[in-house]
């Protein structure tokens, strides 16, 4: 494997690491809101691009592959859960019980739409609160 | 259609399978995963649908196939990539298959062997569903054949040989 390994590879995933750790700085700042939102911006773009899923489908079955989706995003949310929980608001409280109830559905093989939708609520109502919060500080 | 049979899509209506029949599904454009080996993705494959077969078995059976099982399965070149997957479709000995396209990109070797292997599994007494557009690589082997134009099922050619099927074809679709 090392052989045929490229070494394109190793200063790609320093730029890698480095954009990562430049993200989670800029993300540590920002209100939770954008976490939130890059965590599913990031989970729709992998799950939309992989090209595995025919494969994975006819290999294994529905069940069993939803159960694997299930747990490689779960693996991928882990730095997101990190994040909300180094930053212990309530809102990352209430992202982390949705996040959960994501995963919980989706093993259970459960209609996503419900624990999405309600992740999108937290969302639109975090934008509201910026707002309210900016139209009493800014000026005008 | 395909998909849907294989369970891979949703879909209203129902497909009626026989309980405990196991379904192997081959795909018209071969995917495989990067740094995996031939014998590796042989070797997953075979444990995902339970199979527990030896390496030994599987190199004996490579002798017809002529592949570098050692290599990355996605650096092999089309035809190569569609020898692999009708070799671990072998080996999983599936009792319905489903094949799209399984002739297209297929070389010289691999079409002999398909062939071949799709008339022994005739004779064992297994179902094949596939679709091919190439007439000839398939009216002698198909019990049954039924062509779909736009997305209809307009002809059955069951029995038809190749020049008499591409003739109503010709003469009935395309004039």
């Amino acid at each position: 494997m090392i052989q045929e390994l490229k070494l394109m590879v190793i200063p790609a995933l320093l730029l890698f690491l480095f954009v990562g750790t430049l993200i989670v700085i800029k993300l540590v700042a920002a209100p939770i809101y954008f976490s939130v939102l890059l965590y599913i911006v990031l989970l729709l773009a992998c799950h939309s691009v992989r090209g595995d899923s025919a494969f994975l489908y006819s290999t294994f079955g529905t069940g069993h592959t939803k159960m694997l989706f299930s747990v490689e995003y779960m693996l991928l949310s882990i730095p997101f859960i990190c994040l909300f929980l180094y930053r212990g608001s309530n809102g990352g409280n209430d992202i982390i019980s949705s996040l959960v109830y994501v995963f919980l559905n989706a093993i259970f093989y459960v209609s996503l739409i419900v624990p999405l939708a309600m992740l999108f609520s937290i969302i639109i109502s975090g934008v509201l609160a910026y707002y309210a919060h900016c139209s009493d500080v800014l000026p005008g | 259609m395909f998909r849907c049979i294989a369970g891979i899509e949703s879909y209203d209506g129902s497909v009626i399978v026989s309980e405990n029949r196991q379904i192997g599904y081959v795909n018209d454009t071969p995917f495989y995963y990067s740094y995996v080996t031939g014998m590796e993705y042989i070797e997953f494959c075979l444990r995902a649908k339970g199979k527990n077969v030896s390496r030994d078995a599987i190199e004996k059976l490579n002798d017809k196939f002529a592949l570098p099982l050692n290599r990355y399965a996605s650096r092999y070149s089309l035809g190569m990539k569609k020898r692999l997957m009708l070799l671990t479709l072998m080996l999983q000995d599936n009792d319905i298959v489903i094949m799209d396209e399984p002739f297209n990109g297929i070389d010289l070797a691999g079409t002999i062997v398909l062939r071949h292997w799709l008339k022994e599994m005739k004779a064992n007494g297994k179902c094949v569903i596939l679709s091919s557009h190439i007439v000839s690589a398939i009216s002698d082997i198909c019990d049954e054949i039924t062509y779909i134009h736009k997305g209809k099922v307009v002809a059955d050619f069951s029995g038809m040989s190749a020049e008499s099927i591409e003739h109503y074809i010709l003469e009935e679709f395309f004039q």
